[in-house]
Formats: structure tokens, C-alpha cells, sequence
């Protein structure tokens, strides 16, 4: 899996691209540390590239989510197909993202 | 259970008891009133015989009246006429002839005269007539030895100066007779009493006549004077001297003169001891003779008695019947009772017999899920509540053993050789590939001690799963059809039936069986399904039914039989299943079906994921599965892994992982093999979904999404290994998604 961070309109945004499965998770977990330690911007993840995930991954997007909220931010889903938009659904994860 | 068929049974008898003390009770009752009826009817025949009595004895006085008043009324007619003849002493003997002549009760007539009264005929003059033999003899009867002045009568009369009858006496002449005699005061034209006139009337026939007839046959009427002394009637019996001490010794006062009186005196018989009554009356005038009549009570009230008798009996009788019917009808509710506390408790067994028959039945199905050579599915429906149909099949030596039969008879008898040709079947087939000879030890147990006469039409199969060679034996049951290129009959030739002959020979046969074929055995229960016109479900509609699945390789056991049972149900809607009915569908797959499995075998280690997920990638795509389909498989079965990965062994040990994978009909199946430690990740909870993002943790949901994900995950434990088996069913894949659930 690919990742790329940039910052667009004051958001962190990341972008994941191919699949996230427990393997990638453990390079993911390093490479998305600018979301998981960011304070006070609203995070993105657009996942419009990403064919998978796996629960590893889950539990990274799960991580950056709490923190995000800590500080009081949003995260949001970008571009989810529907095979993540079912897992996410199966697990309830659903509800706590924003989804777009 | 509590012995409530004892305690019913005592409360019938009870009950009985209770009926005949309902009958002892009525017949109490019924005995009371006859009784009470007896004596008002007793007093009714009393008054009633008072009545009749005082009849009789009015009857009988006036008899006597009649015949002492006629004869006073022709002494006095003939008294005037006498004393105008007086100056001629001769005419007194024409005189006496007239008075016996003119009244047929007078026997004898005479005129006595004062002494001297007539100086030409000395000093004592007595014409006397007396009639005998029909003639009327005349004579002048007084003389020295016969002076009638010194009779008391005469002296009474001329005493008294009127009319005096003497008490009856007994005369002794040319002939004997009772008499009594009348003598009245003659008196000349100057009212001188001159002598005395008299006639003798003959009471002989009195007793006779008063006693000709009875209302009651035992009774006697007597007749009396006024002292006592009896005259006419039995007077010599011993009852009658009874009634004569009775009236005369002083029980009774003699009648007052010119007063009559009556009465009745009840006594007993002094040697029968018999009631009796003693009615009497007595005449007003002179002669006051007393009328006596005695009635026996025996003969009073003995038809009242009789008829009390007869009504008792008839009532008793009545009662007896009313008493049988009443123990009659608490016996059949007995009956009834005991049988429907035996229905209950048969009802109970029965439900029990039917859930220990179920339990001998194959009730897992796909029976062998791990199989892609032969898939399996039968039914059994019982018309009761247990059956005489059974089926079995399992698998030995890479052999299918599998039987269908069919007891005669159907409930707890049946059910009864069911079982026994089960374990017996299971018995044989342990140790014994040849189908002829399984049925031999069948048919040899079920000949013993078969006293019953039940037998068991059964087929019994061997099918090598390797080769599809068949080897079966039929004995008397329905040929089983096998739907492959067509629907056609097993050519099974028929045996006797199980059951029948103990020495009887069988005769197996074999086929091969092309990978593909379904064999489809049946019992009778199915062909002979009767809709509400009677008509039978037959052979042909099976026939149809299978040849739906012809050359269709997804077409499963199950799908086979459940359409069979669908058509069954619809035809025989609104009717009562009459028989068992049994179905069993063997899809032979041959190895064909398993033409590929492929393998992979990883370390525990997370970075394998990659290898694993090409592995998943390549038997998907080689299946063809969608590309969405194929994530969510892949997701799966990459949660498994890892779980295994991470956990299966100690941290630090290394491990091996092993992947298999195969399609399996209309399922693609995995199995994870690990030799970790025993953990069954199918009984790990399910996370709460529903939590907010603070209170999620991630553990658990891997194994979760991998449950959901697949159709069935089965843990197992062989061999010190730990096999998990994923199944995905490949043709409701698409319709199976999530976004449906949700």
C-alpha cells in the first residue's frame, strides 16, 4: 500500500492507495503518524485508491479517529468502495466517520 | 406415573357401590309405600268386608223375618175366620188344614182348647194337621199323656195374652225335623180367650240357605237363639264353637227385648291361630235370634297379600335391572377411562418412542461436509407418531453404507422392528462390505422370535466413493431410481422381503455409478401418497419430479428431496398422511468433483500475508468470483491467518500455518490448519458494534468480519491440529452481501 499526506484547506490529508492488509498495516501505522499525533485540524483519508482493508487496518483508521476527537476534530472518509463501506458497516464503524 | 388408573378404578367401584346403594335406597322407598299402601288398602277391605258383611247379615235376618212374618201374618188371617167358626167344634180340624195348607213353610197347624171348652169333646181338644209327604194329615192329638195345658208355651201364651215363638227344637216323628213353633191367643166374638192356635214352621233349610253362598269361601253364617244356642248353620265345627261361647258365655249381654243390636268380635283360631271376625246381629222382635257370620282375615286380605307379593317381586326385578344397568354403565365408563388414561400414557411413550427414533436417525445434513464425493439428504415423515420407515447410510473404508425400509405396519410395532433392523443393519455393516450378506444377518435377526409376522421390505447399498461401483441387495422394496443423463430404474431384482423365511436365499447385484448420478430411494409411502380423491401420487410424478434435475451439476440432495417433498405436501394438502414416508437422495460426485485443491503452507509470521493473500487471490480468480467477492474472501480468510499467526503459537516459537483450498459443488471451502495451542476462534463474542469511538477497542474483529463474511466457519480439533473449515457459498455469493443486512 501507497501513502501519501498532504495538507489541503487546513486539512491533513491522507491518501491510501492498493490494500490494506495486515502486512501493510504494520508499515501503514508508521507512515500515517502525522495523523495519528496532529492536534487541531479536521483529517481526511482518501481511500478512492484503496481496494482493502483489513482489521489491522480498521484499527489504525479506529486510532486516528480518537485522536482526532480528543482535540475535538472531525475525520473523513473520502471515496470508501463497497467493500471497505461493508466492513465498516459490519463493525459499526460506519457511524463514527464522516463519509464523502 | 401416579397410579391414577387405581385410584379411577377405586372410584368406579364406588361408584358401583354407590349405584347399588341407590337401588337399596329406591327399593327402601318403593317398600315404604307398598307398605303404606298395604294398610290404607287393608282398612279400605276391612270397611269394604264390614260393609259386605253387614249385607250379608241384613240379607239373612230379612230371610228370617220374611219367613217368621209370614207365617205370624197367616195365623192371624186365619184367626178372625177361626173364632167365627168356634160354635162348631168340628170345622176346627178344617181350620187346622187350612192354616198348614196355605203357606208352604208351616209344617204343622194346631188349636188348643181352654179345658172343657167344648163339653162333646172332653176335657182336652187339640185338632192337629201336619203335613207329610205332600199330604195333610188331620187329628185330635191331646190325651192324658199328651197334656197340652202343661206345655210352657200354652201357659205363656194365655199368660201373656199375645203371640210367643218357642226357641227352635228338634222333632222326632216319622221323619226329623228342626222346628220352631208360633202360638197365638184365640179368642172368641166376645174377646174371651178361648185356647191357643199354633203353627210349626220347618227351619231345616235355614243353615243351608244362609250358608249356599259366601263372598269369601271360608266364611259360615250360624244362626242363634237369644241366649246362645245355635239353630241352623255349622254349628258342630270348632270355630263355631268358637262364635257360640263367644255370644253365648257372656262376651255378649243377650239383646235387650224389641231392641236389635250388632257388632263385630275379632279372635283368633284356637288351634290355627287365623285371624278372624266375628260380625252378628240380632233380630229387633221376638224371636230375637242372632245372625252370626265369621270371616277369615287370612282370606280377606289374602289376595292383597298376593297381589303385595307379586308387586314386590316385580319391583325388586325392576330394580336388579336398573342395578345392572347402573354397574353396567359405570363398568363401560371404566372402560373408557382406563382406556383413555392408556392413550395417555401410550401417547407419552409414543412421544418418547418417536424422539429415541429420531435420534437413530441421520439428522445432520450435509452429513459429510467435508466430502465433495457424495452429498447426502434423506427424510423420514411418519404417518403417527412413530414409524415403521427407516434410513441410515455412513461411510467406512471409502464405502457408503447406506439402507431404506420399509416395516409392514406402521405406530409402536413397527417402530419396534424399525429399531431392531437398524442396529442390526449397523450390526452387520461394521464388519461386512457384501450387501447380500448384511441383509442375510438382518433377515436372520428379524426371523427370530418374530412372532408377530412383521416384515421389512429394506434396500441395502454399498458404494465404493473411489470406483462408483455399486453393490446392493433388495429384498422386496421398491427399485430405487437414479437421475444422471435421464431418470431410470436401478435394475434391482426383488427378494423376499426381511423377515419372512430364516433360510431364504438372497441374491446381490452391482452397477457402476457415473460420477454425476444421484441414486434416489423411496418407500411406498411416497408412490402410494393419496390426495382427497384416493388418487395415488405414483410413480410417474416422482419420475417428473427428478427428471427436473437431469444433467444439473449443482443440483444438490437436498434440492431433490425437499421438491419431492414440496409436491407430496401440495398433493396431498388437506389430507391425512396414511403411510411413512421415507426419501433418501445419494449424489455420487465421483473424484471428479474434487479436481483441484491447492495448498500453501506459511510461517507465523505477519509478513506471509502477502503470500497468503496471492494464494486467496489465485483460487478466486481461477474460480472466477467477482472482483468484490473476491475481497470479501480474501478479507476473511486473511483474519483467520493473522489470528493464527499471532496467537496460535508462543511468542518467539515458530509455527507453521497450512492453507488449503477447494471447490466443493456450489462452495468454495477453506481449511486452516495450525498445531498451536486448541483455541476455537468460533466461540470468541462478538464486539459491540455500537459503541463510540472512545469505548472501541480493536480486538475480536477479525474473527467477526471473517464470520460474517463467510457462510459457515467449523472448528475442529483432529489430530492435535486445529482445522478451521470456511465455506462460502459461491451461488448466493452476490445475494449473501452485507449491504443487505444492514
Amino acid at each position: 500500500m501507497e501513502t501519501t499526506i498532504q495538507e489541503v484547506d487546513g486539512k491533513l490529508v491522507a491518501t491510501l492507495s492498493g490494500e490494506f492488509d495486515t502486512a501493510a498495516a504494520i508499515d501503514a501505522e508508521q507512515a500515517l503518524k502525522p495523523l495519528l499525533e496532529s492536534s487541531g485540524r479536521d483529517l481526511a483519508i482518501d481511500c478512492s485508491e484503496l481496494e482493502y482493508i483489513s482489521s489491522s487496518g480498521l484499527r489504525i483508521f479506529l486510532n486516528i479517529l480518537k485522536n482526532a476527537r480528543s482535540s475535538g476534530n472531525k475525520v473523513t472518509l473520502l471515496g470508501v468502495n463497497e467493500v471497505i463501506r461493508d466492513v465498516l458497516e459490519l463493525t459499526g464503524l460506519v457511524k463514527l466517520f464522516e463519509l464523502e | 406415573m401416579f397410579s391414577s388408573g387405581k385410584v379411577f378404578s377405586r372410584i368406579v367401584r364406588n361408584k358401583a357401590g354407590f349405584g347399588l346403594a341407590v337401588v337399596i335406597f329406591a327399593a327402601l322407598i318403593v317398600e315404604g309405600i307398598s307398605l303404606l299402601q298395604y294398610g290404607r288398602l287393608r282398612k279400605l277391605v276391612m270397611q269394604a268386608a264390614e260393609r259386605q258383611s253387614m249385607v250379608e247379615l241384613w240379607t239373612k235376618t230379612e230371610i228370617i223375618n220374611h219367613t217368621l212374618e209370614s207365617a205370624e201374618a197367616t195365623i192371624h188371617d186365619h184367626l178372625w175366620d177361626l173364632s167365627r167358626n168356634l160354635p162348631y167344634p168340628d170345622s176346627m180340624f178344617s181350620a187346622a188344614r187350612r192354616l198348614v195348607e196355605t203357606n208352604p213353610d208351616i209344617v204343622g197347624g194346631f188349636i188348643t182348647f181352654i179345658p172343657g171348652y167344648y163339653p162333646g169333646k172332653g176335657e182336652l181338644f187339640e185338632p192337629y194337621a201336619r203335613k207329610s209327604g205332600g199330604t195333610v194329615k188331620v187329628s185330635q192329638i191331646a190325651s192324658a199323656d199328651h197334656d197340652y195345658t202343661a206345655n210352657p208355651d200354652y201357659l205363656k201364651v194365655l199368660a201373656e195374652d199375645r203371640g210367643h215363638w218357642t226357641d227352635p227344637y228338634h222333632y222326632v216323628d216319622e221323619s226329623e225335623m228342626d222346628l220352631t213353633t208360633y202360638s197365638c191367643p184365640l179368642k172368641d166374638g166376645s174377646g174371651r180367650t178361648v185356647g191357643v192356635c199354633g203353627i210349626d214352621i220347618d227351619l231345616s233349610w235355614l243353615g243351608d240357605t244362609l250358608n249356599v253362598y259366601h263372598s269369601l269361601p271360608s266364611s259360615f253364617t250360624i244362626v242363634l237363639t237369644r241366649e246362645g244356642k245355635p239353630f241352623a248353620g255349622p254349628s258342630g265345627s270348632r270355630v263355631a264353637g268358637q262364635v257360640v261361647r263367644l255370644l253365648h258365655d257372656g262376651a255378649t249381654v243377650p239383646p235387650q227385648a224389641g231392641s236389635a243390636r250388632a257388632g263385630m268380635i275379632a279372635f283368633r283360631d284356637s288351634l290355627s291361630g287365623d285371624k278372624a271376625l266375628l260380625y252378628y246381629a240380632s233380630r229387633k222382635d221376638e224371636p230375637q235370634w242372632q245372625v252370626a257370620q265369621v270371616i277369615f282375615e287370612k282370606e280377606l286380605y289374602g289376595n292383597i297379600r298376593k297381589n303385595r307379593f307379586i308387586d314386590f317381586l316385580l319391583t325388586l326385578i325392576a330394580l336388579t335391572a336398573l342395578f345392572l344397568m347402573i354397574e353396567r354403565f359405570a363398568r363401560n365408563e371404566k372402560r373408557l377411562r382406563d382406556a383413555y388414561v392408556d392413550q395417555a400414557r401410550i401417547g407419552n411413550e409414543l412421544h418418547i418412542a418417536r424422539r429415541i427414533q429420531e435420534e437413530m436417525l441421520p439428522k445432520k445434513f450435509p452429513p459429510f461436509p467435508d466430502r465433495t464425493d457424495v452429498d447426502i439428504f434423506g427424510s423420514l415423515k411418519p404417518a403417527r407418531e412413530v414409524g415403521g420407515d427407516i434410513f441410515d447410510f455412513f461411510i467406512r473404508d471409502g464405502k457408503l453404507f447406506f439402507v431404506v425400509g420399509d416395516v409392514s405396519g406402521k405406530g409402536i410395532p413397527a417402530a419396534i422392528v424399525m429399531a431392531m433392523i437398524h442396529s442390526m443393519f449397523s450390526l452387520a455393516s461394521a464388519s461386512e462390505d457384501d450387501p447380500v450378506k448384511i441383509v442375510k444377518a438382518v433377515n436372520a435377526e428379524g426371523c427370530r422370535n418374530n412372532s408377530a409376522g412383521m416384515f421389512v421390505t429394506c434396500f441395502i447399498g454399498v458404494l465404493n466413493l473411489s470406483s462408483g461401483r455399486l453393490r446392493y441387495c433388495n429384498a422386496g422394496h421398491d427399485r430405487p431410481l437414479l437421475v444422471g443423463c435421464a431418470v431410470e430404474e436401478l435394475p434391482a431384482n426383488a427378494n423376499l422381503p426381511v423377515g419372512v423365511l430364516p433360510d431364504v436365499q438372497f441374491e446381490g447385484q452391482e452397477c457402476r455409478i457415473a460420477p454425476g448420478t444421484t441414486v434416489f430411494l423411496y418407500t411406498d409411502g411416497l408412490t402410494e401418497a393419496k390426495d382427497t380423491s384416493r388418487r395415488m401420487f405414483g410413480k410417474d410424478r416422482v419420475i417428473g419430479i427428478l427428471g427436473r434435475f437431469i444433467s444439473d451439476p449443482a443440483a444438490a440432495a437436498a434440492d431433490i428431496v425437499s421438491a419431492a417433498d414440496r409436491e407430496v405436501e401440495t398433493f396431498i394438502s388437506g389430507t391425512e398422511q396414511e403411510d411413512d414416508l421415507t426419501m433418501l437422495a445419494i449424489r455420487y460426485n465421483g473424484n471428479a468433483a474434487r479436481e483441484w485443491e491447492e495448498s500453501i503452507v506459511l510461517r507465523n509470521d505477519l509478513g506471509q500475508v502477502k503470500e497468503l493473500n496471492g494464494f486467496v487471490k489465485s483460487v478466486t480468480g481461477r474460480l472466477g468470483i467477482g472482483k468484490d467477492e473476491a475481497a470479501r474472501i480474501r478479507l476473511a480468510v486473511e483474519e483467520v491467518v493473522v489470528n493464527v499467526i499471532e496467537y496460535a503459537y508462543p511468542e518467539g516459537h515458530d509455527g507453521e500455518v497450512q492453507v488449503d483450498a477447494r471447490p466443493d459443488g456450489r462452495s468454495l471451502v477453506f481449511t486452516v490448519t495450525d498445531s498451536g495451542r486448541p483455541f476455537d476462534p468460533t466461540k470468541v463474542p462478538a464486539p459491540d458494534t455500537g459503541q463510540p469511538a472512545e469505548l472501541r477497542t480493536p480486538g475480536g474483529l477479525g474473527i467477526f468480519i471473517a464470520r460474517e463474511l463467510m457462510d459457515s466457519i467449523e472448528y475442529a480439533r483432529r489430530d492435535g491440529k486445529n482445522v478451521l473449515t470456511l465455506r462460502k457459498d459461491l451461488r448466493n455469493g452476490a445475494r449473501h452481501g452485507v449491504q443487505h443486512r444492514v
